[in-house]
């Protein structure tokens, strides 16, 4: 649990820091959309130099980009694996049983392990250059046209602040817990898997009871404050769009039009 | 579950609002927790998913879920074990609409729980999640539905046992929304 990283963000003031984090949010959720169009080496090396491209302009080592890929090394090679070992066609170099180390599954392979770093640099990306309070104001500002549909935009955006606010405060409970109960016999990492799950009980009762009693106590001092819902509440940091955002969207345009191209 | 379907939009008090918050926090924090044997490991992020569910119905549970992929992607860079992707995003919303459906409002009683879990891995689990990993990496489908069916056979029992001795023991506790 302590060896834990809450938010990664690293604070900078490069072209892709500035830039808004709605731009830069969006941005992530269309790079995932596009990447589905490569289908052939061309289209991935194009996507390849956008991804270094858009890493260099943001001032961060590619080492914090690789340790993003550390923790799904194991699940990467796994499905790479698969991939190599399950696909069928061209020129078979190796069969035994159910696998088959084809020509078709070594490209396949290849191009997964691809679209797989791609994208988590491209997720790193965001989270690298964007606090996290940025984000859930970018959250906030994208759902804000469901207002007209009678969504409660301000209280959603007002639970995420609170959930990010409280992320650390309960992690730390959590941590306090087990040491307490690991001081009264509890272990958690020993015994049979039916031990394991009873041991989970008395870690968990103790965690909600406890952050509900937070959750009561904040809505106390809420209401005492005059908090009456979110409509009509004024903003402390407000969202501009620049012409670095037009930039990137019209970059994301070209890229889209060049994936098209070269399928 | 006619209550959980048409209940569940409910006015939001500070009240509601600060506890769904918390166990937005708590979704996150448990998520990243994980017991077991080297074998089959099982995070405990699904019993706030539950709560939500538990609490709030079949929407805002899954709305929670929504929201909490979103801040887990915000804060780790990486959301359930893998890199951001809206398939999964849609599965949460699933899953704590699912736990809504059968648990809402505040019911712990064995049957719903194993009805609940037992519907969230059949369709979220092996269905949507199996949908995903395949449209992002192209993996085989069966071998993808092998592997998936024999760990949650084995996750399944496990979660239904927690989630039971979780569920009982708030009630025990009277840990209402409306103590």
């Amino acid at each position: 649990m302590n060896k834990l990283l809450i938010g990664r963000y690293i604070p900078g003031n490069s072209f892709v820091h500035r830039l808004d984090p709605r731009t830069k949010l969006l941005a992530s959720f269309y790079y995932i959309g596009i990447i589905f169009l490569a289908d052939n080496w061309q289209t991935y090396l194009v996507l390849l130099l956008f991804t270094l491209a858009a890493i260099a302009m943001s001032k961060i080592k590619l080492g914090f980009f690789w340790k993003g890929v550390r923790p799904l090394i194991w699940l990467i090679l796994f499905t790479v694996l698969l991939q190599v070992f399950f696909t069928q066609g061209g020129h078979v170099y190796w069969h035994w049983g159910i696998f088959t180390l084809s020509q078709y599954g070594l490209i396949n392979g290849t191009y997964i392990f691809v679209r797989f770093v791609l994208i988590i640099f491209m997720s790193t990306l965001l989270t690298l250059t964007t606090p996290p309070l940025a984000l859930a104001d970018a959250v906030e500002y994208i759902l804000y046209p469901l207002k007209y549909v009678h969504f409660p935009v301000y209280e959603v955006a007002l639970m995420l602040s609170i959930a990010l606010r409280f992320v650390p405060t309960l992690m730390d409970e959590t941590e306090k817990i087990m040491n307490a109960q690991r001081a009264r016999g509890v272990d958690f990492g020993e015994g049979s898997l039916m031990q394991r799950i009873k041991s989970l009980v008395p870690l968990l009762i103790p965690l909600f009871v406890s952050s509900f009693n937070r959750a009561d106590d904040l809505a106390t001092a809420m209401e005492a404050r005059g908090y009456r819902g979110g409509e009509g509440r004024s903003k402390f940091r407000i969202l501009k769009w620049h012409a670095a955002d037009r930039w990137v969207g019209l970059s994301f345009i070209v890229l889209t039009i060049i994936l098209i191209v070269l399928r | 579950m006619k209550t959980a379907l048409l209940g569940s939009g409910q006015k939001l008090t500070t009240r509601k609002l600060t506890w769904m918050a918390i166990l937005m926090a708590l979704q996150i924090v448990l998520g990243k927790l994980s017991f077991g044997t080297s074998f089959v490991q099982v995070s405990p992020g699904f019993i706030a998913t539950a709560l939500l569910g538990y609490y709030f119905g079949p929407w805002w549970a899954g709305l929670a879920g929504i929201l909490t992929d979103l801040l887990s992607n915000g804060l780790f860079g990486i959301t359930g074990g893998g890199p951001f992707f809206l398939g999964f995003t849609l599965s949460v919303f699933v899953g704590g609409w699912l736990y809504g459906l059968f648990l809402y409002p505040e019911h712990h009683d064995w049957l719903r729980i194993i009805l609940a879990v037992l519907f969230v891995t059949v369709i979220v689990n092996i269905g949507l999640n199996t949908l995903w990993v395949h449209m992002l990496y192209q993996t085989p489908w069966k071998v993808l539905f092998g592997i998936r069916l024999v760990k949650d056979a084995i996750v399944a029992p496990i979660q239904i046992l927690i989630l039971g001795l979780v569920l009982r023991a708030m009630g025990r506790l009277h840990l209402s929304l409306d103590r």
